[in-house]
């Protein structure tokens, strides 16, 4: 039940956040979609001479295997990181509640710490863990393994527990919210009690935050999508293009190949692809109501 | 009942593993930021000294980009947090067309990486005269980070429960006292929580200021942080003490509302047009 | 609660106010070219505007100091303009940016794209200078050369001229710094290994002989590095141009004007990186092709757990300064520099590849007469380009025989060899797209260390030289 206002009034408070988003937001994405359409280039004589190409830059995407590569490495990437960040998101927020309360609060503000903590910092540590004589491999010969060559071997193991180290947090807080406006008496029947506790989380506690669950897979869907920083500084899309996403492809293409057009087209793939993502969320989410 | 202390002692096993597990990255930074010899490699120090945080903190350069990230970060933050304060209360209360479609379009914008974007702005900037301006950068971060601020803001509106400011209408409150008496205490939780994320998103952003900025006193602690990796030589242990502070003011920040974090959560009323 | 609020306001407000203080321009509308009043930091070396003329200068600030007053570049620069004849009529502010050399590079072709953000002075990667003259970025020197002596009685060395000429001849800056490369050993390991301490390869074979022998007689040390990271120039320079040059088919080439793919040489090239690979006569293929894989190799190498190393001549500097990282006593005894082979040994018996720097002024640059004339100062002022290249490790452009601290310079440990390498330098190929194709060559180098084919990945690099050029200049040498 919405009091009836007059449009205007409605918009007033909607403008600053449309201004704002319209100029800086659509106004470069639109740029951007105009760019993929030219030769545009960041040095070079392309760069002086600007010119509409229309759609060559996408009829070269598809005839080029890396991208081709780039959208299955961002897929994994994408699947492999919001798994785990759900799958722990909300194993920890469901064990949590049984834990003490001190327990609580600490090993809490320590799993947030990994979200918190600025990118660079996040992806400096990330590879000093997976480093040839890293933290990992440090722990690994204490114990009589020999070690791993992770960010080589396993590029992609790597920065998957990289994310998920990263985005766990936001997960967890999300399911843990969700699981505290779950009723009581739903939630009586459902403590931890052993043997059928598989069943009482599939058939009772999962219907109840549905909403939670699609809401917050498609938030982290969407800024896994985008992520950049995290790949690029432990591994650079390497080796051999094994870790190279769409994002990470964009930004070699665009400026180290100094494509920018190129690069920017590549990236409206990145956009597509999320566009996919959402709506197959919403008409998930929207089919129970 | 012994059972359930059972559960309980395996439970709280279980996490205290796991919150060991995820400071396991971070022990190299730390062992490097007191080490006077710190290399690439994790290893125990080779003497403790607090050289590398006293070099980081003297320095005139690191405390200019200190004060350039709070500045950037706050002003990000405050943005919008009035702007997605603003809209959400009109997205969650008023009757709108197109509302749905405009929400979601805006958040499928958010998926566009950063770097995208960079290069459109940065030409905009430059016919705006807004390059070279922290002012700007604030309005491109503010503008990048609503999306999902909006999204939030609107989702904690929403739980934000209509009778009450129906019933102090009744009594006689206009619209924007509505607002100040009952919504804003209410939504000081969702609030924070948007706040924190506008900040955190603005303090760790390397990208944008580093291509939008020019003069050496306007950039960001992001951006300075480089300054230990040089041509031949990287001083890590510099490096890792740098890191380390810089990440103490978000941690602060986020230690100061944890109690709302987690309040500010809820998504339940999320499928709710 | 409330009171955790109002603290935090309050120290919002006080952090607001305070930086607000310390910051001039940063609202909108803020102009470009902003003098600051920091003073120092800026290294604005202004006092009033006035009606005093300006020039800009962006450099990369590679020195690793985090007091800009000790960068390098800034020294040099102060101490020129405090010299300097036009000082009263001409402010100069010095715009240093800190990050990676890829990173700076991007800032820069942004930067100068458009008249209000284009500095007048810049420094300018060698291998950029024939893309960014064609993207009109750079603007050509050659009316001013005339009014500079150093340029034409043999001061400035010829051959360093060449590398800031742009493909239609013109000068698009003026050489600062150039450098050559080769295989650094530690003689320590050669001498176990049984080969002599002046040991010089006269061919790959002989190369990777030598190799295998400090395989097998030295347990646990590597014989030989090369970095190999994917997209950066440092591969395609110091790696696999050093081995491919020493070949009779380069990148390019000059007589027909056309790239060369599927050349018989070039697979030769790779298979010697993939001999070394297979053979394990290198680091493992993770730490090669790491962003970290020259400072583990400089580590090794000290620590007498590596043999050789193919890089610049500039890398030891950090060798034998002390107090920097991989500080190394004994460099006297144990360091020697040896000419990287040709395949054969023919062909001048052994490769370096030259590289370098430049000063260039942008084509946006209003003062350009003026730019140029700071530029020749700066070159002029022997003391500070002695100084200079002790600290950055490179080999000086003009002739500094006659600073008065030309003894330092002489005296650098292999200078002389360094030097010398200069005598058979080649030079990366003269072409715009130089720098495009640069990052495939560096991607098919560290594709086949990795593991992959040789042949397969030249025809992946063919095609996408083929892709950027365009066929009609390529010529196919496998026909």
């Amino acid at each position: 039940m919405h009091k009836q206002i007059s449009f205007g009034k409605k918009v007033i408070y909607l403008i600053p956040s449309v201004v704002l988003l319209l100029i800086f937001f659509v106004g470069p994405v639109v740029l951007s979609l105009y760019f993929s359409f030219t030769n545009m280039a960041l040095t070079g004589s392309n760069a002086s001479s600007l010119r509409f190409i229309g759609l060559e830059n996408y009829k070269h995407m598809i005839s080029d295997p890396t991208v081709k590569k780039a959208i299955i490495n961002t897929l994994v990437f994408m699947v492999g990181s919001v798994a785990g960040q759900t799958l722990l998101g909300f194993g920890f927020a469901y064990m949590m509640r049984s834990c003490h309360k001190k327990v609580r609060k600490v090993v809490g503000s320590i799993i947030m710490i990994g979200w918190i903590m600025p990118e660079m910092v996040a992806a400096f540590c990330m590879s000093s863990l997976f480093h040839d004589s890293g933290t990992l491999n440090m722990i690994l010969e204490g114990l009589g393994i020999s070690g791993v060559s992770w960010l080589y071997t396993f590029p992609m193991a790597a920065v998957i527990i990289a994310n998920v180290w990263r985005g766990t947090a936001f997960s967890m807080l999300a399911y843990q919210a969700a699981l505290d406006d779950v009723p009581s008496d739903i939630e009586e029947s459902s403590k931890l009690d052993g043997a059928n506790l598989a069943k009482k989380i599939y058939y009772i506690i999962l219907p109840t935050i549905k909403n939670t669950i699609m809401t917050n897979t498609m938030l982290i869907t969407l800024m896994t999508l985008g992520s950049f920083g995290l790949i690029w500084i432990m591994t650079g899309g390497g080796p051999s293009g094994k870790t190279q996403t769409l994002p990470i492809l964009m930004y070699i293409k665009a400026f180290k190949n100094s494509q920018l057009g190129y690069g920017v087209a590549i990236s409206i793939i990145s956009l597509v692809v999320g566009v996919i993502f959402g709506v197959f969320y919403i008409k998930a989410a929207g089919k129970e109501d | 009942m012994k059972r359930k202390r059972k559960l309980a002692l395996i439970v709280n096993t279980v996490m205290i593993i796991m919150a060991v597990m995820w400071l396991l990255p971070m022990l190299w930074m730390f062992m490097a930021s007191v080490d006077p010899s710190a290399n690439v490699f994790t290893k125990l120090p080779s003497g403790i000294t607090m050289q590398n945080f006293a070099s980081v903190l003297k320095s005139h350069t690191n405390q200019m980009s200190f004060l350039n990230s709070l500045f950037l970060s706050f002003g990000v933050a405050i943005l919008v947090i009035i702007c997605s304060g603003l809209a959400g209360y009109a997205l969650s209360r008023y009757e709108m067309k197109y509302k749905k479609s405009f929400l979601m379009t805006v958040l499928f914008m958010s998926s566009l990486p950063g770097t995208v974007l960079i290069v459109p702005v940065y030409r905009m900037f430059v016919t705006l005269k807004l390059n070279d301006s922290l002012g700007g950068i604030i309005l491109f971060m503010a503008a990048t980070t609503l999306p999902y601020s909006l999204w939030m803001m609107k989702n904690f509106m929403d739980s934000v429960p209509l009778y009450l400011e129906e019933a102090a209408s009744v009594d006689g409150a206009g619209t924007w006292q509505r607002i100040r008496r009952i919504v804003v205490p209410l939504m000081i939780p969702g609030t924070f929580c948007v706040a924190i994320q506008a900040f955190i998103g603005a303090w760790g952003n390397f990208m944008v200021p580093f291509i939008l900025l020019k003069s050496a006193g306007k950039y960001p602690a992001a951006v300075t942080m480089y300054q230990y990796i040089g041509m031949w030589d990287i001083s890590y242990g510099e490096l890792t003490a740098f890191s380390i502070l810089y990440a103490v003011p978000v941690l602060f920040l986020y230690v100061l509302g944890q109690n709302y974090m987690s309040k500010g959560f809820s998504m339940s009323g999320a499928g709710k047009g | 609660m409330k009171k955790q609020i109002c603290i935090l306001l309050v120290i919002c407000m006080t952090v607001l106010g305070i930086s607000a203080c310390g910051k001039s321009d940063d609202g909108a509308g803020a102009d470009t070219n902003t003098n600051s009043t920091t003073g120092a930091e800026q290294g604005s070396a202004s006092e009033q505007s006035g009606d005093r003329k300006k020039i800009t200068f962006a450099y990369l600030d590679a020195s690793g100091e985090d007091a800009k007053e000790d960068g390098w570049i800034h020294k040099w620069a102060m101490d020129t303009y405090d010299k300097w004849d036009q000082k009263d009529q001409v402010e100069l502010e010095l715009i240093p940016y800190v990050g990676s050399e890829g990173d700076y590079f991007t800032k820069m072709a942004l930067e100068l794209s458009d008249k209000s953000t284009a500095p007048d002075i810049f420094y300018e990667d060698s291998f950029q200078v024939t893309a960014d003259a064609a993207a009109n970025y750079l603007a050509p020197l050659d009316e001013y050369l005339g009014s500079w002596e150093s340029w034409s009685n043999g001061s400035v060395i010829d051959a360093c001229k060449e590398a800031a000429t742009g493909m239609d001849g013109k000068v698009y800056g003026i050489p600062l710094a150039t450098d050559s490369r080769g295989i650094w050993a530690n003689t320590a390991v050669l001498q176990q290994a049984g080969l002599s301490k002046d040991w010089k390869p006269a061919t790959w074979a002989e190369l990777l002989d030598g190799c295998r022998q400090i395989k097998e007689k030295c347990e646990g040390v590597v014989p030989f590095w090369y970095t190999c990271e994917e997209t950066s120039e440092a591969t395609s320079i110091n790696t696999f141009e050093m081995v491919l040059y020493g070949t009779k088919d380069h990148l390019f080439d000059t007589e027909t004007g056309k790239w060369n793919i599927r050349s018989k040489d070039m697979l030769s090239s790779l298979e010697f990186f993939q001999t070394t690979m297979k053979e394990e006569l290198t680091g493992s293929a993770s730490e090669v092709t790491n962003t970290n894989s020259l400072n583990y190799a400089m580590e090794y190498l000290r620590d007498g757990k590596l043999g050789m190393v193919l890089t610049s001549t500039a890398v030891p500097n950090a060798f034998y300064s002390a107090g920097q990282s991989f500080e190394w006593a004994d460099w006297e005894k144990t360091l020697s520099l040896i000419p990287m082979p040709t395949q054969n040994g023919d062909l001048g018996g052994s490769v370096t590849m030259s590289g370098g720097y430049a000063w260039s002024v942008s084509s946006h640059s209003e003062e350009k007469e003026l730019a140029f004339d700071f530029i020749t100062a700066m070159m002029d002022n022997k003391e500070q380009v002695v100084t200079y290249m002790m600290e950055c490790g490179q080999l000086p452009t003009i002739d500094v025989s006659d600073a008065a601290n030309y003894g330092d310079l002489s005296s650098r440990p292999f200078m002389q060899e360094a030097t010398e390498l200069l005598q058979n330098a080649q030079y990366r190929p003269h072409n715009e797209k130089y720098s495009e194709v640069s990052t495939f060559l560096s991607q098919m180098v560290n594709s086949v260390v990795c593991g992959n084919d040789p042949a397969e990945a030249l025809e992946n690099y063919s095609q996408s030289v083929i892709s950027i050029v365009g066929e009609e200049n390529t010529q196919d040498l496998s026909k």
